[in-house]
């Protein structure tokens, strides 16, 4: 009997190891591994993107814009920076809509705890270089949104694993993928700064990408889904070109299009500068440097 | 030309009839525009609804899908959509009621402007502004912006017609002494672009230091009375920024003239003469504060005795602080002052009935608070400020309204109070509204 039961569990383990690789991995480092990925998405990274945000509603069983949407093209690069590469800063120019053609936004993002981004924008009206005070370390307030869109640095964020706690519900089978679905929890120091109290996300457990999210506010209704599509492999790097997020609560959502981008690409780190905000000798010397690199 | 009161009201509904048809016209545009986008790009694969069968949240319904759109493939290929022509046109409708008399005006403005590469001299930059008013009913143009810029390692030029602006404290005349002043009655609406004037200007970068010096050939002085100065004379300015944590210290130097002319009260004639400047400016990011100063000591700037000008050195300072409670709200609160150097000597600046006594020292406050709804389409400004010593006042508020991204209503108003003793006084309880519609293509 003891010889049997002794079987079924070596048997039982043996099945364990060789149906999934994963099961062998805890939340925690499922995210450690999105993490990294998402890490190497924004290292040295020249890319276009389009931002398109509209009032939703649902019809027929589709979500359909109820207005026309508002559309942003931008132009960014972005490079990892600081001494375990976990800062990142990042240069965008709006190239449409023609109202706000031309505007420059310079941001530093910073690991550190209690470090406060940085954001400058140039002010063309005036000929200047604006510093924009930060709003966004105060217990209540709001995250920043990006270029009045639905997406905010809150939902951007890579990195800070260890703000949350994480906890792996179960693994499904999601669009023909293998998922973990976890559980993220932000721990107490984060839960007065974050909308949410919990979210929940569906990685992929071989593009190692989150494929969907839902997030919850403090008393457990969901307020935002995160979803992606397009996903390709680009220079062994998994990405979503396309990620949309729904604003539950006001019925509108951003998708974002990832309409071009180059990774690994040589950036002269004096391309992230506010001279590049003013200078447009300098920036465009520069983004064609970085432009051959893609030819 | 001059029309009857029975033309005037019929090329008045004419106007309007225009105005109603051209609204429309950018309305049905809009919609078109807003239907192509709906349904041949935006979703082009439509997103479907499922729902949640394997996991416990069905009580929400599941929206699933992917909105796709036609990739351009490397759209990165150098062009740049700054090398096209841009245009706006904007209908603006400027009204003001003044204790003895008030005025209706509107104009048509295209505003035309671009920004060509021109190889290996640099880049243009051109602007021009068409206008045609209501009352004189002729075409106007307006060059805006007219200058050409490069760069070679860490050299920087550019020379032109372009707005400059120093000092750090926003809307403050400490240190941002180099444009043409604005008169408050200058008519214009939110987002319209600033007058610029003649320049030149080099620029060194180096590590975390930025030198640059300006000159101009002209003196640009608004004179509201005759004047007695010449318009030539060059002038020349410095400034060196350094960056410090969080934030930049700026240093100043400059040989200038005012921008508006001091009026002499013995003879009645306005004076633009030469004058020094020192400064400083600085600002830094504490906390959730942005807190900005300009100081500077304005040396051999003239001011009117009984018999005629004379040199004075003054000291101006200001001090500026925003705060952002939120992501979309913002407060802001400046204070300017100046302190002549003789407070003992009498003198004398122009009032609307006769001289007044001028002051030694002056002290006026601002403050505001700024509003973007969550999806930038509107924005709104209030502010209330004045003299300290209360001599005058005023409310003041500006607004823009994104219809589209190529649509927007913009409007502003403004509330003047002032006693006997301030130089404003001609427009004690005056009021200005102004309303836009701009159109960008």
């Amino acid at each position: 009997m003891i010889k049997k039961l002794r079987n079924f569990i070596l048997l039982n383990l043996v099945f364990c190891v060789f149906s999934g690789t994963s099961f062998a991995k805890t939340a925690r480092e499922i995210m450690e591994m999105v993490d990294a990925n998402s890490r190497e998405r924004n290292e040295s990274v020249f890319s276009l993107l389009k931002i398109s945000t509209c009032k939703y509603g649902i019809k027929d069983q589709k979500v359909k814009c109820s207005q026309a949407p508002t559309i942003k093209t931008i132009e960014s690069v972005a490079i990892n920076t600081g001494p375990s590469g976990k800062d990142n800063q990042s240069i965008a120019f709006i190239l449409e809509p023609p109202a706000e053609r031309g505007v420059g936004m310079l941001v530093y993002t910073y690991d550190e705890i209690g470090k406060d981004n940085e954001t400058w924008l140039y002010l063309s009206a005036l000929g200047k270089v604006k510093r924009i005070v930060s709003s966004n370390s105060d217990a209540d307030a709001e995250p920043v949104a990006i270029f009045g869109s639905e997406f905010t640095n809150e939902d951007q964020e890579t990195g800070k694993l260890n703000d949350y706690d994480f906890k792996l519900l179960k693994e499904a089978n999601y669009k023909s993928s293998r998922v973990a679905i976890i559980e993220q929890t932000p721990k107490p120091n984060i839960a007065i700064k974050s909308r949410y109290s919990k979210s929940l996300l569906w990685v992929d457990l071989d593009k190692e990408i989150v494929v969907k999210a839902k997030m919850y506010d403090k008393r457990g209704a969901e307020i935002r889904r995160l979803l992606v599509g397009k996903i390709e492999k680009l220079n062994d790097i998994w990405l979503a070109r396309s990620t949309t997020i729904l604003n539950l609560n006001a019925k509108r959502l951003s998708n974002m299009m990832l309409v071009s981008i180059n990774f690994g690409m040589e950036i002269n780190s004096d391309l992230l500068s506010k001279r590049s905000l003013t200078d447009k000798a300098f920036r465009k010397k520069h983004l064609d440097d970085i432009r051959a690199q893609t030819e | 030309m001059t029309y009857g009161p029975k033309q005037n009201k019929i090329l008045t509904i004419c106007f309007q009839q225009f105005l109603r048809v051209f609204v429309l016209t950018l309305s049905f545009a809009v919609w078109a525009f807003s239907e192509e986008i709906l349904e041949d790009d935006f979703f082009e694969d439509d997103i479907e609804l499922e729902l949640e069968e394997d996991f416990d949240h069905s009580e929400v319904i599941e929206l699933e899908g992917v909105i796709s759109e036609e990739f351009q493939g490397q759209v990165n290929s150098g062009e740049s959509a700054f090398d096209l022509i841009q245009s706006s046109i904007t209908f603006g409708n400027f009204n003001s009621y003044l204790s003895s008399s008030s005025s209706s005006e509107s104009k048509l403005i295209l505003s035309m402007s671009s920004s060509p590469e021109i190889a290996k001299i640099g880049f243009l930059d051109i602007s021009v502004n068409f206008e045609i008013d209501s009352k004189n009913k002729e075409v106007s143009n307006d060059l805006m912006l007219l200058n050409i810029q490069n760069s070679l390692e860490n050299l920087r030029w550019k020379l032109g017609k372009y707005r400059k602006t120093w000092g750090d404290v926003d809307g403050t005349s400490v240190l941002d002494v180099i444009n043409p002043a604005e008169s408050i009655l200058s008519q214009s609406l939110p987002g319209m672009e600033l007058s610029s004037r003649w320049l030149g200007e080099t620029s060194v970068f180096i590590a975390n230091n930025t030198s640059e010096i300006f000159f101009s050939f002209n003196r640009d002085t608004l004179h509201a009375v005759n004047s007695v100065s010449e318009d030539s004379g060059s002038e020349i300015g410095f400034k060196s920024s350094f960056d410090i944590e969080r934030g930049q210290l700026n240093f100043y130097l400059g040989s200038l003239f005012p921008r508006v002319g001091v009026i002499n009260v013995a003879s009645g004639l306005s004076d633009s003469s030469r004058y020094n400047l020192v400064g400083i400016s600085a600002h830094k990011e504490i906390e959730n504060y942005l807190v900005k100063f300009d100081l500077a000591k304005k040396i051999n700037l003239k001011r009117s005795t009984a018999s005629g000008l004379v040199k004075d050195d003054r000291t101006d300072a200001a001090l500026g602080i925003e705060y952002a409670p939120s992501t979309y709200d913002q407060l802001s609160l400046t204070l300017e002052g100046s302190l002549w150097d003789d407070s003992a000597g009498v003198y004398y600046i122009p009032g609307s009935s006769g001289a007044l006594l001028e002051e030694t020292e002056s002290l006026s406050y601002n403050v505001a608070y700024s509003r973007n709804t969550v999806d930038e389409k509107l924005n709104a400004t209030i502010s209330v400020g004045g003299n300290m010593n209360g001599s005058s006042s005023y409310l003041a508020g500006e607004s823009t309204y994104s219809i589209s991204d190529y649509t927007k209503i913009k409007a502003n108003i403004l509330l003047l109070e002032a006693k006997p003793n301030d130089p404003s006084y001609s427009y004690d309880n005056s009021k200005w509204i102004n309303l836009g519609f701009t159109r960008y293509f």
